[in-house]
C-alpha cells in the first residue's frame, strides 16, 4: 500500500517541469542579520519559488516576466522586492510582525498558520505562558489561560492526572478527552483506573517534560478537527514541541532549576470535643454521650468532662507501639482529655517538595539542527510517607536538510516516570476515610506494633481507632498505616519515535511521510501488607502490567497555486492508518502465606493467585483533504473532509465533512478599529462505536451482594458463567457530531487590543450508549445509538497591550467560556449512571446538563415544601432525582503581565462559577460526629422530638442543633444525623454544594539580570523567578477544594469522597543560558 | 499542475478502499461468546446464594427484627427508610441472574442433550421464580428472557407463583430427580447418610411456597414428601476459608461491613431474636424445658463495641466455613409442624416441633430442649411456639414470609411500623426503563398471597 503512494508520489513528479531564464540568489534575514531558514520566495504572477535553506540562503531561477519576488515567513511581514535588469544577488531583510508573531494557530495537520487567516476558533498558548506555572503536567498549565476548556485535577497527589475537557461532553462511551496531536503525529492520553477507590493515577500527558513544549493549540470546533474524522470528536490539543534553531549561535545551552514547595490548600474542620462513642438518644441527653472503645463513631462523651487519666488494666494483654514504644493496655475508664487532632493530621500532612532540573541544547549544522533536552523532576507529595513522583526525559528533536529538496526530521524522546500513589476514596484501606473518621480523643501515631496477649503470646498488630490495641484488623486503616506501610509504586517507560521525510516536489508542492509511534508500559504494583482493613486483610499483591502502542503513518501532500490574482488555493490531501494494541495483564496474590510485605506473587495457595487479561486492537485508515480559497484577498474559503474505515464497522465508509468561510472587512494597522474578521464554519466528527459491543458474551460471575462485598467466586465452585448482563449489539452506527460555529477576530488601537468571539451549536446524533433495560428483561442494559447531546456556547479570549515601549510592557488579557451540555434524547432511559454511588452518582437524564448529580431527594408536599413525618422532620422520597448539576455556568481567567527592564510580574486568576458538588465526605463526617456541626450544644427550647422520637424535655442540653423544617423546633441530634440527617441516610441532596470557586491560579515575579553583568562568566543569560500557584482560593464549598474529582479524569464529575486533596504551591527557579 | 492534484486524490482513494486493514478486528478476544451448559448451570446454582444468604436475608432479618442494622446504611434499612435503589441488587440476582441463566442454561443443556441438568435448572428456575413473587408482589414471569419482549409486563403474584411451583413439580419427578443434591455442581452438599435428592429438594422448596400461601394441606403433603427423616438432611450452600468461598454472613460482618448487621445495640435496642432466646428479657421463652443459652452462643458472640455480634468466630452460626442451609431440617419439619397444627393434626405438630429443637442438641453436643407434649401446648399456643421456634431457627427470607402471612402473631417488634412491611420495593432500575412497569407500591401495599 505504501508503495502505491509512492507510485502517487512519481506521477506528481513529472509535472514539475518549469523552464529557467535567470537565476537570482540571496539571502533572507532578520533585521539582526540572522538567517531565516524556510523563508519562502515565490516570484509573483507564477509558480516558481523556493524556500532559504539553514544560512537563509537561496537560489531562484526567475521564469521570463518575473518581476517580483515576494519573500514571506511566519511571524514577520511579508516583502516584495522588485527585481533589478542585470542584480542576480538580493539580501532581503523582513521584520518581525508582533502583532502576528502572537498570533499563529497550528491546524489539526500541523502546518501553522496566520491567525489571520484561520477559520476556526483555534486559540495557541506559547511556552512562556504554559511553562510560567511550574506545573508537572503539560495540561495543568493550560488551565485559566484559553477559552473553552476545563482542566480539573484529580487531586493533589504528585503526577496526579487531570481531567480536560473542550467545550463540552460529546459523547458517553466514546473516548472523553481530546485527541492529542504531538509534532503531528496522535498520542496516548489515556487515563486508565478511575473508580471511586484505589489511588489517584496519571494521565499519561504528564509523561511529557513541560519545558519542551513551544506552543499547544487548542482546537476547539468540529470543523477544524474534521480532517481526524473519528477520534477527533472532544476537540484536540495540538502541541509542538521545541526544534533546533536556525539561525543565531552554533550552540547555546539553556538550563533551569527550580524548586517547589506544596501544602494541602483546604482541609476539612474536625470537632475537638467529644470523643469517641455512642449517643444518648433516647434519655440522659444533658450527659451527651458515652466513651465505646474501637466503634466508628465520635459520638461520646464530652472530652472535658473526664477525670484526666485513663485508668487501665495492665493484668492482661498490652499493644507496644513500633512507633513511639509507648505501651497500651485495655481501658477500663477513659479519662485522657487530650486533643489529638493536630498530632493525627501532621502525621499525614507535610510540606511537599518538588525539584526540577532542565537543560536544553541547541546544535546548528551546516545542513542540520538539533535541539536535544535532559530533565529530572522529583517530587515528594505533600502526604507523608510513600507518595512520590519521579520523571526522567530525554528529547532529541534532529532536522536534516539532506539536499535542495529534501528534509528529514525526526523527534524521538524517552520518559521514565517511577511514583508511589496513596489509596484514596471510598476505600477502608484509604488514607482520607481513615483520617477524617478518626476520633479527636484517639492518637493515631502508632500505628504498627506488637499485641502481647495475657498469656504471653506475641504477635504483630495494625492499631487504628477502630482496634485500640491492635489485637486484630481495625475496620479502618489507621492512615500511618496507609502511607506507611501500604504500597502502591508504578513505573512508566514511555518512547515517542517520529521520523518525517518531506520533500519539495516543486516550490509550491511539498510530499510529506510521517511515521508515529508512541509506545509505553506502565507496571503498577500494589501491596496490602498483612493486617490492611477492608477485602485484603491476610494480605494482598496486586500487579498490573499495561502496553499501549499507537502507530500512525501519514501521506500528506501540501501545495498551492494562485489561480488569477484574484483567486489563491492552498491544498493538502493526505492518507492516514491508525494502530492501536492495548494489553493489560494483572496478577494477584491474596491471603499471603508468608506475613511478609515483600513481593512474591506466588505468596499464597493456588486457589488465591489469579490473572486476568484485556486485549484490544483498533484500526483505522482514511484519506483526507483540506481546500483553502482566497478570494480577492478578503474572502477566504475552507472546504475539508475525511473518508474512513474503522475496526468496529469494517464494512463501512464514513465521510466526515466541513466548509469554512470568512471574511475580512478590514485589515489595516494605523486605523482605530485595526482589524475584523467574520467566520463562520460547519463540520461534522465522529466517534466509532467501541470495540467488542456487537455480540452479547458470557462472563464468570461472583454471586452474592456485589455492591456490599460479600461474594462466593464461582472458580472456587468448578467455574460458575452467566451471560452477560450487557446484550451485544450487530447493528450499531458511528455517532456524529454535527457542528456550526460562527465568530469574529478583531483588533483595535492599532493592533493594541485584540479579541476573538465565538458561538457554537453543536449536536452529538446516534449517540452511543449503554441503555439500561429492565433486568426482567434477561439483561440490565444493552448498547444503542438513541441518545442525542447538545452544546451550545460562547468563547471570550482578549488581550490588551496597555503599555508597550522598549522598556516597560503591560499587558491584560483574559477569558470566559459559557457552555450548556444538555442530554437532549435518553429514550427508554430515566437515568443512566456514569460514575459514583448507587446512592449518589453523576448520570445521565433526558433534558438535564451532563453528568447531572443524581441522588436521593427530600419528599416535598405539592407545595414544594418538605413532607414531614410525625416528629417533625423531613424524609426522604423514594425516588432519586436529579440534585445537582455539577458543569459550570461560565469558566473564566484574567492575567496581567508587566515587564520593566528586567523585572516580569505575571498573575493569573480563574473561576468556575455555578457548579455543584456532592460533598459526600461532609456527609459521612456528620454521620461519625466529626463535623463541627455536630459538636454544638444547644438547649431545648421547649419540649422537643428528635428523630428517634424521644423528647427533649426544655432547657435541657443536648449535643447537636435546634433546627425548624417547618413543623416547630426539632432536636437535631445523633439520631437525627446517624439517619436521614447523615452521609448515610436516604436524603443525598443536603450535601449538594456551591462548588464555584475562584483562586489565584498563579503569579509569577521573575528577573533577567542586565547582559552587561553576564558577559564577563560566558552567559548569555540569567533569570531568577518565584512563582505561586493556587495561593489563594475563595469557594462556598466546604473542607475541599473542588477542583477535583473522586472518579478521576472519567466522564462522572462532581463527587468528593474522602479524595485526597489538593495543594498550592510556591517555586523558585533559576534559568541561565550560554 | 491539475493533473498532479487529481493523480495524488485517485491514488488516495485507492487507500481507502483498502478494507482488509480493519477486518476482523472486532471479535472480542477477552470474553466467550458461548461457554458450555454445565458452567451457566454451576452459576445457576451458586447464585441461590445471591438471594438466600446475601442482602434479602438480612433486610428480611432486620425487618423481622431477627437482626438489628447498627451502622450506616443498615441503620435507616432497619428503620424502613429504603427507596427503590435498594432493590435494584436483589432484583438483578432474581430477574438478570437467575431466571434469565436458568432458562439459558436449560436451553443450552437440552441442546447439549444433558437432560439432567436442564431438570436441575428447571427446578432452580422455580425457585428464583416462586422468590420473586414472595418478595414483590406481581412480576414479570412469561416474557422474561424473551428478545421480543424489551419490556416484560407484569403479571399478577399468584399466577405466577403457581407458574413457579409448576416448574418444581415438573421437576420433581424429571430427570435425575432421585440423585443427591451434591451431582452435577460443587456448590450444594447435603448429609452423608441418606441426604436430600434434587426430587426432595423441590419438594421441601414446594412445602415453603405452599405455606406461604396459607396451603396447608399442601404444605404439609410437600414437605412429608421431602422426606427430611435425618437431621443431617437438607440442602446446604459449601463455605470454606477460601476466600471468596466463606460464608456471606461472615463476609459481611467480618470483612466487608464490620457492625453494620447484629442484634442490637449494648442494652438500649435488641432484637426480638435475641430477647427470645435471652434470658431474664420478657419475651424470653426459657422455661424448665427450653434453655436456649447454647443456642443463643452459637448465633451470637455476645457484646463487643456496644453492640450484641454475630458469631462469626469459629465455630459459630455464621463462621467462615460454615455452610449455609437453603432448606434446613428445622425449617421442613416446623413446615410439617404448623400445617399439621393448623389442620388439627396436634399430635404430629408436636413431633415435628421436637424433631426441629433436638436439631440445635445435635448440633450443639447439648441436651437444652426437652420434649414437649399437648400439655405444654395446645391449639393457638402450640401454633405461636412453632412459629417462634421457626422465627429463631431460620434466618432470612422464609421467616420474614411467616411475619407477613402471619401478620406478626409472634409479637416481633416492628421498630418504627406497627405493622409487617408488606413487600420489598420494585427496584429503580425497573421504574427507570420498562415501559410496562405497573406504578410505584409502598411497605403498606399487601400482595395478594399473604392476604
Amino acid at each position: 500500500m505504501k508503495r502505491l503512494l509512492l507510485v502517487g508520489a512519481l506521477v506528481c513528479f513529472a509535472f514539475g517541469i518549469a523552464i529557467a531564464q535567470r537565476t537570482v540568489s540571496g539571502n533572507v534575514t532578520d533585521v539582526d542579520g540572522q538567517g531565516l531558514i524556510g523563508a519562502s520566495i515565490l516570484v509573483e504572477g507564477t509558480t516558481s519559488g523556493t524556500v532559504s535553506d539553514i544560512d537563509g540562503s537561496f537560489s531562484l531561477a526567475v521564469p521570463d516576466g518575473g518581476e517580483v519576488l515576494i519573500v514571506s515567513y511566519t511571524g514577520f511581514t511579508t516583502e516584495k522586492v522588485v527585481l533589478e535588469e542585470g542584480r542576480t544577488t538580493y539580501d532581503i531583510a523582513l521584520e518581525e510582525n508582533a502583532a502576528q508573531l502572537g498570533e499563529v494557530v497550528v491546524t489539526a495537520l500541523g502546518i501553522e498558520r496566520r491567525r489571520d487567516e484561520d477559520l476556526s476558533s483555534a486559540t495557541l498558548v506559547k511556552a512562556d505562558v504554559l511553562q510560567r506555572s511550574g506545573e508537572t503536567g503539560v495540561v495543568q498549565g493550560l488551565a485559566g489561560k484559553t477559552s473553552g476548556i476545563n482542566i480539573t485535577r484529580n487531586s493533589g497527589d504528585p503526577g496526579s492526572g487531570a481531567y480536560i475537557q473542550i467545550r463540552g461532553q460529546n459523547t458517553i462511551l466514546g473516548d472523553a478527552s481530546p485527541l492529542i496531536i504531538l509534532d503531528g503525529v496522535p498520542i496516548s492520553n489515556s487515563n486508565i483506573g478511575g473508580g471511586t477507590g484505589g489511588v489517584v493515577q496519571q494521565s499519561r500527558l504528564n509523561d511529557i517534560n513541560p519545558q519542551d513544549i513551544e506552543s499547544i493549540t487548542v482546537l476547539k470546533g468540529a470543523s477544524a478537527a474534521a480532517v481526524y474524522g473519528t477520534g477527533a470528536a472532544n476537540g484536540v490539543l495540538v502541541i509542538n514541541t521545541k526544534r533546533g534553531r536556525t539561525g543565531g549561535k552554533r550552540f547555546t545551552v539553556n538550563a533551569g532549576i527550580s524548586y517547589g514547595l506544596d501544602e494541602v490548600n483546604r482541609e476539612y474542620e474536625k470537632q475537638g470535643v467529644f470523643g469517641q462513642g455512642s449517643p444518648f438518644t433516647t434519655e440522659n441527653f444533658e450527659q451527651f454521650g458515652s466513651y465505646v472503645p474501637n466503634t466508628g463513631l465520635s459520638w461520646g462523651d464530652r472530652i472535658a468532662d473526664r477525670s484526666g487519666t485513663d485508668v487501665v488494666n495492665e493484668n492482661g494483654g498490652f499493644f507496644t507501639g513500633d512507633q513511639t514504644g509507648t505501651v497500651y493496655y485495655p481501658i477500663t475508664e477513659k479519662g485522657d482529655r487530650t486533643v489529638y487532632n493536630d498530632v493525627n493530621r501532621d502525621q499525614i500532612f507535610q510540606t511537599g517538595s518538588t525539584l526540577d532540573m532542565n537543560v536544553g541544547i541547541n546544535f546548528r549544522g551546516d545542513n542540520s539542527n538539533t535541539y536535544v533536552s535532559f530533565s529530572n523532576l522529583q517530587q515528594e507529595g505533600l502526604l507523608r510517607g510513600n507518595s512520590d513522583y519521579d520523571r526522567t526525559t530525554i528529547r532529541i528533536n534532529q532536522d536534516f536538510n539532506l539536499t535542495d529538496k529534501v528534509s528529514i526530521r525526526v523527534n524521538s524522546s524517552y520518559s521514565g516516570v517511577e511514583s508511589n500513589r496513596i489509596q484514596t476514596g471510598s476505600n477502608l484501606a484509604g488514607l482520607y476515610l481513615g483520617y477524617l473518621r478518626t476520633s479527636p480523643d484517639f492518637d493515631n501515631t502508632d500505628y504498627s506494633g506488637v499485641y502481647t496477649d495475657a498469656d504471653g503470646i506475641a504477635r504483630n498488630g495494625h492499631r487504628g481507632y477502630r482496634n485500640y490495641l491492635g489485637t486484630g484488623i481495625p475496620a479502618y486503616n489507621n492512615p500511618g498505616w496507609t502511607i506507611n506501610r501500604q504500597l502502591n509504586p508504578s513505573e512508566v517507560d514511555r518512547f515517542l519515535v517520529a521520523p518525517e521525510i518531506n520533500y519539495n516536489i516543486l516550490p509550491n508542492l511539498k510530499l510529506t511521510a510521517r511515521y508515529g509511534l508512541d509506545y509505553y508500559t506502565d507496571e503498577r504494583r500494589t501491596v496490602f501488607p498483612v493486617l490492611s482493613a477492608g477485602d485484603y486483610g491476610q494480605g494482598g499483591l496486586f500487579r498490573d502490567e499495561i502496553t499501549e502502542k499507537t502507530q500512525n503513518i501519514f501521506l500528506i501532500l501540501n501545495g498551492n497555486t494562485e489561480i488569477s490574482d484574484a483567486f489563491a488555493l492552498d491544498y493538502t490531501v493526505g492518507y492516514n492508518y491508525y494502530d492501536n494494541d492495548y494489553q493489560r495483564l494483572s496478577g494477584s496474590a491474596t491471603n499471603l502465606l508468608v506475613p511478609s510485605d515483600k513481593f512474591v506473587i506466588e505468596n499464597a495457595i493456588a486457589s488465591n493467585n489469579g490473572s486476568t487479561q484485556a486485549l484490544s486492537r483498533n484500526r483505522k485508515n482514511g484519506v483526507f483533504g483540506v481546500l483553502n480559497f482566497t478570494i480577492v484577498e478578503n474572502l477566504l474559503v475552507e472546504l475539508s473532509g475525511r473518508a474512513e474505515r474503522t475496526a468496529s464497522l469494517p464494512d463501512e465508509l464514513f465521510f466526515y465533512p466541513s466548509a469554512s468561510l470568512g471574511y475580512k472587512l478590514l485589515d489595516d494597522d494605523a486605523k482605530t478599529v485595526s482589524f475584523a474578521k467574520l467566520r463562520a464554519s460547519y463540520g461534522e466528527v465522529g466517534i466509532e462505536p467501541p470495540l467488542y459491543r456487537n455480540l452479547s458474551t458470557f462472563v464468570s460471575t461472583s454471586p452474592g451482594s456485589g455492591g456490599w462485598g460479600d461474594v462466593l467466586d464461582g472458580l472456587n465452585y468448578g467455574g460458575t458463567y452467566a451471560r452477560s448482563a450487557v446484550q451485544g449489539n450487530p447493528n450499531l452506527t458511528n455517532e456524529i457530531v454535527k457542528e456550526f460555529e460562527v465568530g469574529g477576530d478583531f483588533r483595535f488601537f492599532q493592533n493594541r487590543l485584540s479579541l476573538g468571539l465565538t458561538y457554537y451549536d453543536r449536536i452529538t446524533e446516534d449517540a452511543l450508549l449503554q441503555v439500561e433495560t429492565p433486568p426482567s428483561s434477561g439483561f440490565t442494559s444493552r448498547f444503542a445509538n438513541i441518545a442525542e447531546i447538545t452544546n451550545t456556547g460562547f468563547e471570550l479570549d482578549f488581550s490588551y497591550n496597555i503599555i508597550n515601549d522598549g522598556e516597560a510592557r503591560w499587558r491584560l488579557f483574559g477569558n470566559a467560556s459559557h457552555n450548556e451540555n444538555i442530554v437532549t434524547k435518553l429514550p427508554d432511559v430515566s437515568r443512566l449512571i456514569l460514575n459514583g454511588f448507587t446512592s449518589t452518582s453523576s448520570a445521565l437524564v433526558e433534558g438535564a446538563p451532563f453528568g447531572a448529580l443524581y441522588g436521593g431527594m427530600y419528599l416535598r408536599d405539592e407545595d414544594g415544601d418538605f413532607a414531614l413525618n410525625e416528629n417533625g422532620f423531613p424524609t426522604n422520597d423514594v425516588v432519586q432525582g436529579v440534585i445537582g448539576d455539577p458543569n459550570p455556568d461560565w469558566r473564566g481567567g484574567l492575567g496581567s503581565e508587566v515587564t520593566y527592564k528586567g523585572i516580569a510580574l505575571s498573575v493569573l486568576f480563574e473561576t468556575a462559577q455555578g457548579q455543584d458538588m456532592w460533598n459526600g465526605t461532609k456527609g459521612v463526617m456528620q454521620y461519625f460526629g466529626i463535623d463541627p456541626i455536630t459538636a454544638n450544644i444547644s438547649t431545648a427550647p421547649s419540649d422537643i422530638k428528635n428523630a428517634a422520637g424521644a423528647t427533649i424535655p426544655a432547657g435541657t442540653e443536648f449535643r447537636g442543633n435546634v433546627i425548624d423544617f417547618g413543623a416547630g423546633p426539632v432536636a437535631a441530634d445523633a439520631s437525627w444525623y446517624l439517619g436521614n440527617g447523615g452521609g448515610f441516610g436516604s436524603i443525598d441532596e443536603q450535601y449538594i454544594e456551591d462548588a464555584s470557586w475562584t483562586r489565584l491560579r498563579e503569579v509569577t515575579l521573575s528577573y533577567n539580570l542586565p547582559v552587561t553583568l553576564l558577559a564577563g562568566v560566558g552567559l548569555s543569560n540569567v533569570s531568577v523567578g518565584i512563582t505561586g500557584r493556587n495561593l489563594l482560593l475563595w469557594t462556598p464549598f466546604e473542607g475541599a477544594d473542588p477542583d477535583t474529582n473522586l472518579t478521576g479524569a472519567s466522564r462522572g464529575r462532581g463527587l468528593a469522597y474522602f479524595n485526597n486533596p489538593g495543594s498550592r504551591s510556591v517555586l523558585f527557579n533559576l534559568k541561565f543560558g550560554f | 499542475m491539475k493533473n498532479a492534484v487529481f493523480a495524488v486524490f485517485a491514488s488516495a482513494a485507492i487507500f481507502t478502499s483498502c478494507q482488509s486493514v480493519v477486518d476482523d478486528l472486532n471479535i472480542n478476544p477477552n470474553e466467550f461468546t458461548e461457554v458450555p451448559a454445565q458452567l451457566v448451570f454451576n452459576h445457576v446454582v451458586l447464585s441461590t446464594a445471591a438471594i438466600a444468604e446475601a442482602e434479602p436475608l438480612r433486610i428480611a432479618g432486620m425487618w423481622s427484627d431477627q437482626f438489628v442494622g447498627t451502622d450506616r446504611q443498615y441503620i435507616t434499612q432497619d428503620r424502613y427508610e429504603v427507596s427503590a435503589a435498594t432493590f435494584d441488587g436483589v432484583w438483578g440476582d432474581l430477574f438478570q441472574q437467575g431466571i434469565a441463566q436458568a432458562q439459558i442454561a436449560q436451553e443450552q443443556a437440552t441442546a447439549e442433550g444433558l437432560g439432567v441438568i436442564a431438570n436441575y435448572s428447571q427446578l432452580l428456575e422455580g425457585y428464583y421464580v416462586a422468590e420473586a413473587a414472595l418478595m414483590f408482589g406481581d412480576v414479570p414471569y412469561t416474557q422474561v428472557n424473551n428478545l421480543d419482549f424489551p419490556d416484560p409486563v407484569y403479571e399478577p403474584q399468584e399466577d405466577v407463583l403457581a407458574t413457579a411451583l409448576a416448574l418444581i413439580e415438573a421437576s420433581i419427578t424429571g430427570a435425575g430427580a432421585d440423585n443427591r443434591v451434591s451431582t452435577a455442581n460443587e456448590v450444594f452438599t447435603t448429609g452423608e447418610t441418606g441426604g436430600t435428592t434434587w426430587g426432595e429438594f423441590g419438594s421441601a422448596l414446594l412445602a415453603r411456597y405452599y405455606l406461604a400461601q396459607s396451603d396447608y394441606p399442601a404444605a404439609l403433603a410437600a414437605a412429608r414428601a421431602a422426606n427430611f427423616d435425618q437431621l443431617s438432611d437438607g440442602v446446604e450452600i459449601i463455605h470454606t476459608t477460601t476466600n471468596f468461598s466463606e460464608n456471606l454472613t461472615y463476609q459481611f460482618e467480618a470483612e466487608q461491613r464490620a457492625n453494620y448487621l447484629s442484634y442490637g445495640n449494648d442494652s438500649t435496642v435488641e432484637s426480638t431474636l435475641y430477647n427470645i432466646l435471652a434470658e431474664g428479657t420478657p419475651m424470653s421463652r426459657a422455661d424448665e424445658k427450653t434453655d436456649d443459652a447454647a443456642r443463643l452462643a452459637f448465633f451470637s458472640s455476645g457484646v463487643d463495641q456496644g453492640i450484641y455480634r454475630i458469631n462469626v468466630g469459629t465455630g459459630g452460626f455464621f463462621a467462615s466455613d460454615a455452610n449455609f442451609p437453603l432448606v434446613g431440617y428445622p425449617e421442613v419439619q416446623l413446615i410439617i409442624a404448623e400445617s399439621a397444627a393448623r389442620t388439627g393434626d396436634e399430635e404430629a405438630a408436636l413431633v415435628a416441633l421436637n424433631n426441629a429443637r433436638n436439631y440445635w442438641d445435635e448440633v450443639l453436643g447439648t441436651d437444652s430442649y426437652d420434649d414437649l407434649d399437648g400439655t405444654d401446648l395446645s391449639g393457638d399456643d402450640l401454633i405461636r411456639a412453632i412459629l417462634v421456634e421457626k422465627y429463631v431457627s431460620v434466618f432470612g427470607l422464609p421467616t420474614y414470609y411467616d411475619i407477613i402471612r402471619t401478620d406478626n402473631l409472634i409479637g416481633a417488634d416492628m421498630d418504627t411500623r406497627t405493622s409487617p412491611a408488606e413487600r420489598f420495593l420494585y427496584p429503580s432500575t425497573e421504574i427507570s426503563s420498562n415501559s410496562s412497569y405497573p406504578g410505584d407500591k409502598t411497605l403498606d401495599d399487601p400482595t395478594p398471597v399473604f392476604n
